[in-house]
């Protein structure tokens, strides 16, 4: 059975490469009235890790079952609900607010869509938070 | 009573999956403020459909914003319930966020009065 192991993640991992996921999304009023629209857009990310992932492929390697049981007792301590892969820091998206200002320096905001989203690689993703919007000028 | 051929359980049991497997799952939900005049209602929605729910982008829900602003031109967007969810029928996926408001045009706010009394001491 672990011979095919290879074989099967040769199989199943291609279609799985960039599989993207939108987790939530959230849209604002919009403001046609006051102003010239202009857009903007703020993406910040964080490296997001599949425990289970990482000891299949590590199982693989090493040929020995034993990293894929770690794995999943490691696993057991990450139980519970959340969006997307753990992440080491959630402190990632803190600083979208004061990115906003910085984009629109005027702070007349309108029409932004949040989204939660992220992209799967297999035993790494990239977990995403965008926001777009558009920035009132006269 | 004759016994039912092969090819016409394998047709029922796909039927019966089909139907059984059209599951539908609401994501998110968010609503904003709720104006007073609803006499101008929205509806927007984006849709993406994927074999086996292998999506490759988000970008689908771009244009979202855009078809809003061009139902109300030079207006304001409010009271918007948008809705994410997604529909499995059997071997695809369907992702869909639904946006639905309302259409408002504040009426010009009057000049301050103060201002006139000022021009008229001058």
């Amino acid at each position: 059975m672990r011979r095919f192991l290879p074989l099967f993640f040769l199989c199943f991992a291609p279609p799985l490469v960039g599989c993207a996921t939108l987790h939530r999304a959230q849209l604002d009023e919009i403001d046609g009235q006051h102003g010239h629209l202009v857009p903007f857009e703020i993406h910040v990310s964080e490296t997001g890790i599949n425990t289970k992932a990482v000891g299949q492929i590590a199982s693989v390697a090493m040929r020995s079952s034993r990293p894929s049981q770690i794995a999943s007792v490691v696993a057991l301590f990450q139980f519970g609900p959340k969006t997307g892969n753990v992440v080491y820091s959630d402190e990632f998206a803190d600083a979208v607010a004061m990115t906003i200002l910085e984009r629109c320096p005027t702070a007349r905001v309108t029409g932004l869509m949040s989204l939660r989203e992220s992209t799967n690689y297999y035993a790494v993703s990239g977990e995403y938070v965008t926001v777009r919007g558009y920035c009132i000028v006269d | 009573m004759t016994k039912p051929t092969l090819s016409f359980v394998l047709l029922g049991s796909l039927a019966a999956l089909a139907t059984l497997t059209g599951c539908t799952a609401l994501q998110s939900v968010s609503v904003t403020q709720i104006p007073a005049d609803r006499s101008r209602p929205l509806h927007a929605e984006v849709s993406n459909t994927a074999f086996l729910g292998i999506h490759f982008t988000n970008d689908f829900i771009e244009p979202l914003t855009a078809k809003l602003m061009a139902e109300c031109p030079r207006g304001r967007v409010t009271g918007i319930l948008t809705k994410q969810e997604s529909s499995l029928y059997v071997i695809v996926q369907t992702r869909r966020v639904v946006a639905t408001g309302y259409c408002v045009y504040d009426p010009t706010p009057a000049q301050p009065a103060e201002a006139t009394a000022m021009q008229e001491t001058h």
